[in-house]
């Protein structure tokens, strides 16, 4: 009877001895990937699930380990991984969300938009996620847009309201004419930079060319040959500066437009999360 | 008889081996990631040190893992990380002194990302917490630093020398500050004499050129009053002679300013690679 | 060269976002430097042509007989006649011309309706020659 009790608790001490304890066995590696997955650790958590995934194929761990690319922002690799899940795998609905992602991050638009039309590869699940991602994709490149009555509806409520003022604004953005600008100011110097709403500059560009040109006619009357020759070049090019000028600051006015209303969308997209959905792996 | 005590040895071996294994583990653990950090390869070490963490079950290098990983992130300039693992090795740690060591720590980091307000007031807590009365030197030490990083130079000597008279760092401080040049007397002494702010900065081509300006625009100025040309006068006078008059203090001022930020620099960078005690 | 304006509008921007870097990679260590950092700040031109060279040399007398001299008078950075070796450098002597004129002409605006310009350092209005060129 002692005999074989003493037989059993030697098994089980040799065998507690032989195992030790692996940090680096494939269990552990899992444990402590998930670990540093779910504390945000993503480059750490993507060396672990590296390592795993040379050992043991894990549907779960494959696309964590995509979602730590896409994390660190290697967004092809992350859409290469996303892809390799397409099928045999728990997230195939999940993937395929996060292919696209990957490619609207990695800017690759024109890719996004061919794979779009492949029907498989569109997520029932996410399909109005993955078609808003596309409708942001017009509204980040610089393209015309398509007609507003499809790409905004997939959204709904607040955002389609917000998404069809940028709309509007993009597709007629508030311009101003340059070359009416210049025209203006060609005829009244300062006028131009008026009707931009710089009325200080206008007011002081008219003064200066008023005040240069008066002293040019003004010495020519009294004589004074060389000194009415210089105000006359400087009032000549007061004036054609003025001109440039307008035109310059229209230009200006207009790109910084377009430059506020693409930070203003950028902004909105990322307030909302690029409206992607909160997922649990 | 015999049998029974040999039964209770092996049992009780069996129970204990895998805690004692798990301990051997951990240690192995531990210096695999020292290893690592001593070698430079922090980013490595962090990783390594995490996962001591995560095995740790019990807790026994909580504190260690947390400082370590701080110090790590630290000697990569990443301080915000920094500041959140010392600040988790505060929580953690077993004792008061250990406690005040890693808060010692976060003050640190703030220091060296120059978020000085927050270092005083962290500061001001370890002064005020009766436990920590004891250790007023080095809470006064780290305040110094703190004044040197926020270019306070002579208050920072007094905070040193409420430590010792003649501590070093005290001497260094007061000897930056003495180097330092007054940025008013400048502006002042150049607002009565032009261009003598630019000599007492050491700029004397400056100097003598604005002595130049303004004395040249200065006797146009006056001259044309004197031969009753008062428009000539004021056109200059405003345009010429107040613009350089102007421009000479300002210059002056900003000299100064400009030959204090190079004596700060020279003391600071003389205290990092020359000054042995430890530093933040 | 919009896309060069968009950056510089980030530049500009990216300081004023302060938030914890994640660590996206693999990093090393850096040494840490103590000393402060002087208010210097030097232009650099992409492709300078002979009036530009020209314009820079009188500029630097300029700078050295009389601007480092009667003090800080122009409100805008870069200041004209930065401003005026850069235009010429980037579009040519005439049109740099003219733009230097419209801003001097801006310089001397006595309404200070400055609204439109983004306010950076040493409370200057910031109004590079980048801005006026696109395409």
């Amino acid at each position: 009877m002692i005999k074989n009790i003493l037989l059993i608790l030697f098994t089980f001490v040799s065998i507690s001895f032989s195992q030790g304890i692996n940090y680096f066995s494939i269990d552990n590696l899992k444990k402590f990937g998930n670990f540093l997955f779910e504390s945000g650790d993503f480059i750490r958590a993507n060396q672990e699930y590296r390592e795993f995934l040379t050992k043991q194929e894990n549907d779960t761990i494959r696309i964590r380990y995509a979602e730590t690319l896409f994390r660190i922002e290697r967004y092809t690799e992350a859409a290469d991984y996303f892809k390799s899940a397409f099928y045999n795998s728990s997230f195939e609905d999940e993937a395929r969300l996060g292919y696209f992602k990957s490619l609207f991050f990695a800017g690759l638009y024109d890719d996004f938009k061919k794979d779009l039309a492949i029907n498989e590869y569109i997520s029932p699940v996410y399909k109005n996620n993955i078609m808003k991602l596309n409708t942001m994709t017009y509204y980040i490149e610089a393209k015309p847009l398509p007609d507003s009555t499809i790409i905004l509806s997939y959204f709904e409520d607040d955002a389609r309201i917000k998404m069809s003022e940028f709309y509007l604004r993009k597709d007629i953005p508030l311009r101003k004419n340059g070359t009416k600008a210049a025209l203006l100011s060609a005829l009244i110097p300062g006028s131009g930079k008026v009707y931009l709403g710089e009325y200080g500059d206008g007011i002081t560009a008219f003064i200066a060319t008023g005040l240069l040109t008066f002293l040019a006619v003004d010495n020519f009357n009294a004589k004074h040959k060389l000194r009415g020759a210089v105000f006359s070049g400087l009032a000549f090019l007061s004036y054609v500066g003025n001109i440039y000028g307008t035109a310059l600051a229209a230009e200006k006015f207009n790109i910084g437009i377009k430059v506020n209303l693409d930070k203003e969308i950028r902004f909105y997209f990322k307030e909302n999360n690029y409206f992607l959905p909160e997922i649990k792996y | 008889m015999k049998k029974v005590i040999l039964l209770l040895i092996i049992m009780a071996s069996s129970i204990l081996s895998p805690a004692v294994l798990s301990q051997s583990e951990l240690k192995i653990q531990k210096e695999y990631a020292d290893n690592l950090f001593n070698s430079g390869q922090l980013f490595d070490a962090i990783t390594e040190y995490k996962r001591l963490q995560f095995f740790d079950v019990e807790g026994q290098y909580g504190y260690y893992t947390n400082i370590q990983i701080g110090e790590a992130y630290k000697g990569g300039s990443r301080f915000d990380d920094a500041v959140t693992y010392f600040a988790n090795a505060e929580r953690t740690a077993p004792n008061d002194s250990l406690h005040f060591d890693a808060a010692i720590n976060v003050i640190r980091v703030n220091i060296l990302r120059r978020t000085n307000d927050n270092a005083h007031q962290l500061l001001d807590k370890l002064e005020k917490d009766i436990r920590f009365n004891d250790r007023m030197n080095e809470i006064n030490y780290w305040r110094g630093w703190n004044f040197i990083f926020e270019d306070q130079w002579l208050v920072a000597s007094q905070v040193f020398e409420k430590i010792d008279k003649n501590h070093p760092l005290a001497l260094i401080s007061k000897q930056t500050d003495k180097n330092k040049y007054s940025v008013n007397f400048a502006k002042v002494i150049s607002y009565i004499l032009p261009g003598f702010g630019q000599f007492y900065t050491g700029n004397y081509l400056s100097g003598l050129m604005s002595i130049g300006w303004v004395g040249l625009t200065g006797y146009w100025t006056v001259n044309s009053f004197v031969e009753k040309r008062v428009f000539d006068g004021l056109v200059i006078g405003n345009l010429l002679f107040l613009r350089f008059y102007r421009g000479n203090y300002q210059n002056a001022e900003e000299f100064a300013i400009e030959k204090n930020i190079e004596v700060s620099n020279k003391s600071l960078k003389n205290l990092q690679n020359n000054y042995q005690g430890i530093k933040p | 060269m919009r896309s060069h304006f968009i950056i510089l509008f980030l530049l500009v921007l990216l300081p004023t976002i302060n938030s914890a870097q994640p660590e996206l990679k693999k990093w090393q260590p850096v040494k840490i430097n103590y000393e402060l950092k002087a208010n210097e700040e030097g232009s650099n031109y992409s492709t300078i042509g002979i009036f530009a060279k020209t314009l820079s040399g009188t500029k630097t007398l300029y700078k050295f007989f009389i601007s480092d001299l009667d003090g800080d008078n122009c409100p805008f950075h870069p200041s004209c006649s930065e401003f005026y070796v850069e235009s010429v450098s980037e579009t040519g002597l005439f049109k740099g011309t003219f733009m230097f004129i419209d801003r001097f002409t801006r310089d001397l605006n006595f309404f200070k309706s400055r609204e439109q310009y983004k306010v950076i350092k040493n409370n200057k209005f910031y109004d590079p020659v980048e801005y006026y060129i696109s395409n």
